[in-house]
């Protein structure tokens, strides 16, 4: 499994664990099972379209994937993913 | 020249200093705004702007670290300059700009800006953040561009000058909508967070004030171009530097115009 490093503001619906072994071949898999296993995180990081929403950040590693293959990016279990959305207070 | 930081700086020769000579514009007097403008004074800047709408509040001061009980009710551009002004025995010129920033009024603010300038853009609207970016990009303004909530903040510089750097577009592509952006007067933020984010951002706009980036630093030494992301309740720090999307709207193509970089929303500059 993959671990994902979930921010702050979504840890509400990962019982507040900062980060979580989730299964998956590929990103969009990956947040799949992601949203399965908790629900209601999955419409903060994609639309309903699917596609990852226009504020959100994902990375492998430290490469972002939309520099990889997007969603379709391939994974494997010792990948670290982040999950890095724009903060806007000040 | 004295040295290029340091807590008490003096200058002899201050327009031959590149950072005593820079006009810093701080967009927004608040949680983030307070401690970069302590960050500046410190690290040499003698010209400053700050633009703000709002007035001190009681409940500013946990971590507005400009304003004291007596400043409740002022106007913070005004109670910002007396508390700097307080604190400096050599020259410093601070311009205060008390208004709340639409599209328009960002465009005339960003034009009759004495330069070299730098803008440092503090407020609490996300809407504002990504249209004060794209004005300054617009304009060949260099800008530090940052967020803070809870224990978490974000800041990112910005060079035009270096185009083979990223933009702040480059990584995130359009505001988050603010019902899942809230502000740190809604959700709460740590104070010695935003103190954290204020100061790095201070720090990251005196580099700009320096020699200009050529290309992207293989050896991430570069101020521009990187999103630092702090997670002080973690204690990590992550530098992410991505390469320049193609298809960014703020850096991908040359510009064609001001209106079509402008945010279509009227945001407010205001520091939370």
């Amino acid at each position: 499994m993959a671990t994902v490093r979930i921010p702050t503001p979504l840890r509400k619906y990962t019982e507040g664990k900062d980060e979580v072994s989730v299964s998956g071949s590929s990103i969009r898999e990956l947040l799949d099972n992601l949203d399965g296993s908790y629900a209601g995180i999955g419409e903060r990081i994609r639309d309903d379209k699917g596609e990852v929403r226009r504020f959100v950040n994902i990375f492998v590693k430290d490469e972002d994937i939309r520099f990889l293959d997007g969603l379709d990016t391939k994974i494997s279990d010792n990948d670290e993913i982040s999950i890095i959305p724009a903060i806007a207070g000040g | 020249m004295g040295a290029r930081i340091g807590g008490a700086r003096m200058t002899t020769a201050p327009h031959a200093d590149p950072i005593a000579a820079c006009n810093f514009v701080v967009i927004g007097a608040g949680g983030l705004g307070c401690p970069a403008l302590l960050g500046l004074l410190g690290a040499g800047a003698r010209r400053l702007t700050i633009v703000d709408d709002d007035r001190v509040d009681a409940s500013n001061l946990q971590r507005q670290i400009l304003f004291e009980l007596a400043d409740v009710g002022v106007a913070k551009t005004a109670a910002a300059r007396w508390a700097l002004l307080g604190r400096t025995s050599g020259s410093l010129a601070i311009t205060t700009i008390n208004r709340r920033l639409d599209p328009e009024q960002l465009d005339a603010l960003l034009d009759e800006l004495e330069r070299p300038a730098i803008v440092l853009e503090c407020s609490d609207d996300p809407r504002l953040k990504f249209a004060v970016h794209d004005a300054c990009y617009a304009r060949g303004i260099p800008a530090v561009i940052a967020g803070v909530i809870g224990w978490r903040g974000q800041l990112m510089a910005v060079d035009p000058r270096a185009r083979a750097l990223a933009c702040y577009r480059c990584l995130f592509e359009a505001p988050p909508p603010r019902e899942l952006a809230p502000a740190c007067v809604a959700v709460g933020v740590i104070g010695a967070v935003a103190g954290t984010i204020g100061h790095a951002m201070a720090l990251l706009a005196v580099g700009l004030a320096g020699p200009v980036a050529p290309a992207p630093d293989p050896a991430g030494e570069s101020h521009a171009g990187a999103l630092l992301h702090f997670d002080l309740l973690a204690g990590t720090v992550r530098r992410l530097a991505p390469a320049p999307r193609a298809d960014c709207p703020t850096c991908g193509h040359p510009a064609t115009s001001t209106a079509s970089r402008r945010s279509p929303d009227h945001p407010s500059n205001s520091g939370d």
